[in-house]
């Protein structure tokens, strides 16, 4: 777990700013401009009562000051436009890339998804995280132009009286630090109320992937009654958060009363003697209210840059070893132009399989202690490998930890005799295929299930799905390959779902095709069906997970596995005669 | 698109109701508050008029004295008024929350193949929580800006009636302006909130799975789809964007016009002698003062485009109905119960028939296997049979009353259906056993995990019952999440079982270890068992055969072995085959 601290953010965000300079440049000059321009109607309302007081009856003067109000407000909207329509591309950018970066930095790590995190918490930092980072680098420009506007609007009123100005403001410094103080509460209530959001938005996301087991099993009423509890967890959490931030708003809030309240106490012998005028009293309070704001805009910048902070800090615990700065790496978002082509890989000669061979290959889940262990055997071009045995002795586990979808354990893996120090990104296409237990289809058609952005033309579709023995069900699909399959397919049966998979394999034509128990949804016939076509394939390797005795019977070399080590392997005669295990098995 | 307003005031209602003393005091303190905001300004008129006459300076500064006490009490009323309001806000939109929950599960399965879990997340919290501002601030801001904003105008009445004119008539034009602007950015704001939640589900579909689209190298595939949705994201979120920032032009334009107003009012009675300057400072001050509930109005009317846009959501969710209508008749039975199907037709899409005149009759205690190809039908068969969806033809009855009559939670009870795709929760082991149930007790569920020979399995938790469990099963085996689901069902005792290709993924040794109890389970149930494989059907008393959604073969399973010409004699040969090759 990498700790990302309170400086690293500041960092990152420069990173990420550095991502679009000029739009940043372009943008803050347009909103600090924004910022600063309510300087004018405050000397134009000190004029209006200037002149009032005065007494000196110059009426145009009067109405010019009416005119150059409504000047400054149609230049504020103007610019204000253009800001907005800089700023929300810039804002865009920022927020993309960090999703951009954290989609890819999480698809590209081993492992199917995060030991602890559920894909609704993951979800959150995709939506919430990215925001909150992206307004973190976005107000930046708000607190310069507001601290523009104040030093500006304290030099002005320091030219009006100077005491009066230290002695209204120095209380509002004072507020600052009072804020800062209260700091380390608003993180830790900010924690623990995002942490009970995230539970109440996990349990949402698992009711609905669960939908089925929930209504079949009528298990709503008790379903909602968990609900509730993190619910009114989450009131609790809440509430107690924002009253403390409104009392430090208040807080805020008070020193524009008890400024103005100051002002009227420090005023009262000079306005009586006429050397400071309704007009001075006008713009010190006029300015007052906006160098309040900032002060608490800047408590507020800082409540939510720590919050920020712990954005940054869910983020790095998805990232899990991949260092944080990989977040904010400069990688283009296509907004514009050509999407970028997906290249056909080409396989190297030396990558061209020969022979794979594990050393001592062991993982133990951290859960459970499960897992497996000292795992050795060696797997030669154009052979097929069966790895069998019974229920949660670690076939699966094996057959995971081999293509990097658990992370690297102990021992070795050799590919063509050399050391694979990253299975992971090692054991993909084309070098290797595999059809997961309970493969995942995407909301898309049938087609580019299959595809996955592999060019038909470059390969052959209709092959791969006589190989999977899918013709006959894509003839029945309502509108073929371009049916529309759900994220848990829609229409199609566990079975078919499988041998979709199973298609999406035999098109990649890798070198090694790896399928863990492809059997378990299917029937007889489309079973035996589907191994007789693996089988009449030439030159392929295959690694296989299953008990059937179809497969034990055609397969070169087994590998019986029990409470997760190998029990024994060899041919189906030699273990049939010695292995006890593969007996109870094989019946 | 508008939001009317009778849509807010509807969800309101219902929602707040429970909560009337708090609300009562909410008014309260919100009174207090706008009663405070408007004494002020008179204070500073005194003291500029007392100041411009010399008194004096006594009177100045018990005046400001004065002023900063009631500041000091406003914002006392206003930590207590949030306090009240937030605490409101929660219970409501809880409730709230709770009833979509509940609604949206007891929408049908089509529904949900529809909706990713992602997207129906961001629909119920995301939704929800920009309705919570709705509940907890922004009416009761908007109600006291309101209220502000008319104290104000009165007493510049009583000051004299051409400036409360003047700036009443600036009040209505700025709200309208306002109200017209608003439902222009209601209706790009839905948009946009229905593009990120169809953007989060695509994450969330890619993000479980990884497993695939790695091993596929189909990486380069997601980042190019990506790139595409930010492509079709960015013009509508510009649009929208733009439309929240057209409205606070429109304030800055519409807040000047008003200062115009004041100055030009006040200026000119100043002239004519009607007012004093302190009078001129005070109608200068009150606009200043209707800047903050117009400024506030702003944001608020900002988020109500927000709120506005998931109110039209959340009311689209809840008027979906549920096909499967709830039965009157209670389900009360004690043994097995017999199945009897007539006539059943059903199809998933209109003329595309998936079940074809389906009749078969099940006495009660008997054992129904079921055989067919993928795609014939049989998980089909047996969704109509848990009521996941509603028959288009044709009827079903259960212990001899009509399927669609039974009260849904009583046929949940005693219906109990293992599909081969088992579904966990991110919990502990109970919860994920009993499924949130905490009537029942630990040894209950222990005996029942013993029952389907987990017990060491049970053992090697590290914390027992307590032990956590990830939903996307991690360190759990295929086979073992399978046992669990059996262990669902021995915690119910139902009296018919529908097992959907249950031992599918279980080895021989395995099959073997949980017949005995399934044994067990079955002796005081009526049962049908979806197979592929014959072994897993040796137990039934009758055989059914589907084809293309057809009945090819149903009958007495001894005779349909002794017929050399049935079906079921055929694939059990065709099985033996397959152990003879």
């Amino acid at each position: 777990m990498q700790e990302i601290g309170k400086k690293k953010p500041l960092k990152l965000m420069w990173r990420m700013i550095c991502y679009c300079p000029f739009l940043y440049f372009a943008d803050c000059l347009v909103w600090i401009l924004i910022f600063t321009s309510p300087l004018i109607p405050g000397l134009l309302a000190k004029k209006f009562f200037d002149i009032l007081s005065e007494n000196a009856v110059v009426d145009t003067n009067l109405w010019s000051i009416l005119a150059m109000i409504a000047v400054v407000a149609i230049s504020r909207a103007v610019l204000i436009y253009m800001g907005a329509r800089i700023d929300i591309f810039f804002r865009f950018k920022q927020s993309s890339l960090i999703r951009r970066n954290l989609l890819e930095i999480l698809m590209k790590r081993p492992g199917a998804n995060p030991s602890k995190t559920s894909t609704g918490e993951i979800l959150n930092s995709f939506r919430d995280d990215a925001s909150q980072i992206e307004d973190a680098v976005d107000w930046i420009m708000d607190l310069l132009g507001n601290l523009i506007f104040a030093i500006c609007a304290i030099a002005i009123l320091m030219g009006i009286d100077a005491k009066i100005t230290l002695l209204v403001f120095t209380p509002l410094a004072l507020v600052i630090v009072i804020a800062n103080k209260a700091n380390g509460r608003v993180e830790k209530y900010r924690r623990d109320s995002r942490k009970a959001t995230g539970a109440v938005n996990g349990i949402i996301g698992e009711i609905f992937s669960t939908v089925q087991a929930v209504k079949v099993s009528g298990a709503e009423e008790h379903i909602i009654k968990h609900f509730q509890s993190l619910n009114q967890k989450r009131h609790k959490l809440m509430l107690r958060d924002t009253l403390f931030t409104q009392m430090l708003e208040s807080i805020y809030e008070n020193t524009i009363s008890l400024g103005t309240g100051l002002i009227l106490l420090l005023v009262a012998q000079s306005m009586k003697n006429g050397s400071f005028s309704v007009g001075d009293f006008a713009v010190f309070v006029y300015y007052l209210g906006f160098v309040a704001d900032f002060t608490q805009f800047f408590g507020k910048y800082i409540a939510h840059y720590q919050q920020t902070c712990i954005s940054f800090q869910r983020i790095a615990d998805l990232m899990e070893d991949t260092p944080i700065e990989e977040i904010v790496q400069h990688n283009p978002l296509y907004l514009k132009g050509q999407l970028p082509v997906i290249e056909r890989i080409q396989l190297s000669e030396d990558d061209k399989f020969r022979e794979l061979e594990l050393k001592g290959l062991s993982y133990r889940y951290p859960a459970t202690g499960g897992g497996i262990s000292d795992i050795s055997f060696n797997l030669k071009r154009g052979s097929f490998t069966v790895i069998c045995g019974k229920i949660g002795s670690g076939k699966t586990t094996l057959i995971r930890a081999i293509l990097g979808l658990l992370p690297v354990g102990s021992g070795e893996i050799l590919w063509n005799g050399k050391r694979i120090s990253d299975p992971s990104n090692h054991f993909v296409y084309p070098k290797s295929a595999y059809v997961a237990q309970v493969p995942r289809l995407m909301s898309e058609t049938v087609r580019d299930n299959i595809l996955l952005g592999i060019y038909e033309d470059d390969m052959d579709l209709n092959k791969a799905i006589y190989l999977a023995v899918m013709e006959k069900d894509i003839e029945t699909l309502e509108n073929g390959l371009e049916t529309l399959v759900g994220s848990r397919g829609v229409k199609l049966s566990g079975g078919q779902i499988q041998r979709v998979a199973a298609a999406r394999m035999f098109i990649r034509n890798s070198e090694l095709m790896v399928l863990d128990d492809i059997s378990s949804a299917l029937d007889v016939n489309t079973e035996s069906t589907l191994w007789n076509r693996i089988f009449e394939l030439k030159e392929k390797t295959c690694l296989v997970v299953s008990n059937r005795k179809i497969a034990l019977q055609y397969a070169d070399h087994i590998i019986v596995m029990k409470d997760g080590s190998i029990e024994a392997q060899g041919t189906l005669a030699e273990l049939l005669e010695s292995c006890k295990e593969i007996q109870s098995i094989y019946v | 698109m508008k939001v009317s307003i009778k849509e807010y005031i509807l969800l309101l209602k219902k929602y707040l109701r429970p909560y009337k003393k708090k609300l009562i005091i909410l008014a309260a303190l919100m009174t207090g508050s706008i009663v405070l905001q408007l004494i002020n300004p008179q204070i500073v008129r005194f003291f500029i008029d007392e100041a411009a006459k010399g008194d004096s300076a006594k009177h100045l500064i018990s005046a400001a004295l004065a002023f900063i006490g009631i500041s000091l009490i406003k914002q006392l009323v206003v930590v207590a008024s949030t306090y009240v309001s937030q605490d409101v806000g929660w219970s409501s939109t809880n409730a709230l929350r709770e009833d979509l929950l509940e609604h949206c599960i007891s929408l049908d399965m089509s529904f949900h193949k529809s909706h990713l879990p992602g997207e129906l997340q961001e629909r119920l919290d995301g939704d929800v929580s920009s309705l919570f501002s709705f509940f907890s601030r922004l009416l009761f801001n908007l109600i006291n800006n309101f209220a502000l904003i008319l104290g104000i105008i009165t007493l510049l009445f009583i000051e004299d009636w051409r400036v409360g004119l003047g700036l009443s008539m600036f009040c209505i034009i700025g709200t309208t302006i306002l109200y017209k602007v608003q439902p222009i950015a209601v209706k790009s704001w839905s948009s946009s909130r229905e593009m990120s939640a169809n953007f989060f589900g695509f994450i969330g579909e890619q993000i479980s799975s990884t497993e695939d689209i790695r091993s596929s190298g189909a990486f380069h595939n997601t980042m190019h789809r990506f790139y595409e949705f930010l492509r079709r994201w960015y013009p509508i979120r510009r649009k929208s964007g733009t439309m929240g920032y057209l409205v606070w032009i429109t304030i800055i334009i519409v807040f000047a016009f008003g200062n115009i107003v004041a100055f030009g009012i006040g200026g000119y009675l100043w002239l004519k002698g009607a007012i004093t300057i302190g009078t001129v400072y005070l109608i200068f001050y009150y606009t200043e003062l209707l800047n903050r509930p117009i400024e506030q109005i702003r944001h608020q009317l900002q988020e109500l485009q927000v709120a506005g846009a998931s109110v039209t959501r959340i009311k689209e969710l809840f008027d979906m109905k549920p096909t499967i209508k709830e039965g009157e008749v209670p389900l009360k039975c004690m043994g097995p119960v017999s199945i009897k199907i007539e006539n059943l037709h059903f199809e998933y899409e209109i003329n595309v028939p998936v079940l074809k005149d389906i009749s078969i009759e099940l006495e009660p205690g008997k054992i129904l296997g079921v055989l067919g190809r993928t795609g014939s039908g049989k998980t089909t068969l047996a969704r109509l049979l848990v009521r996941l969806f509603e028959p288009t033809n044709g009827e079903i009855y259960i212990d001899g009353k009509l399927l669609s009559s039974i009260q849904l939670k009583s046929l949940r009870e005693h219906v109990a259906y293992v599909t081969q795709d088992v579904q966990l929760f991110n919990a502990t082991v109970r919860e994920n056993l009993t499924l949130f149930n905490h009537n029942i007790g630990d040894e209950v569920i222990i005996n029942a995990i013993k029952d389907v020979g987990l017990d060491t399995w049970l053992d090697n938790l590290p914390d027992g019952l307590d032990t956590m469990i990830d939903c996307s099963g991690g360190g759990l085996s295929a086979g073992e999440a399978q046992l669990l689901a059996f262990v669902r069902v021995f915690l119910r005792n139902p009296a018919f079982i529908i097992l959907d290709e249950a031992s599918s993924r279980l080895d021989p040794i395995t099959e073997k270890l949980i017949e005995k109890a399934i044994d067990k389970l079955l002796k005081n149930t009526t049962c049908m068992i979806i197979a592929h494989r014959i072994s897993t059907v040796e137990r039934a008393d009758y055989i059914l055969v589907l084809e293309d959604g057809c009945v090819a073969e149903f009958g007495n399973r001894i005779e349909l072995m002794s017929d050399k010409n049935s079906k079921f004699s055929k694939l059990l040969r065709m099985g033996i085959e397959e152990v003879l090759a």
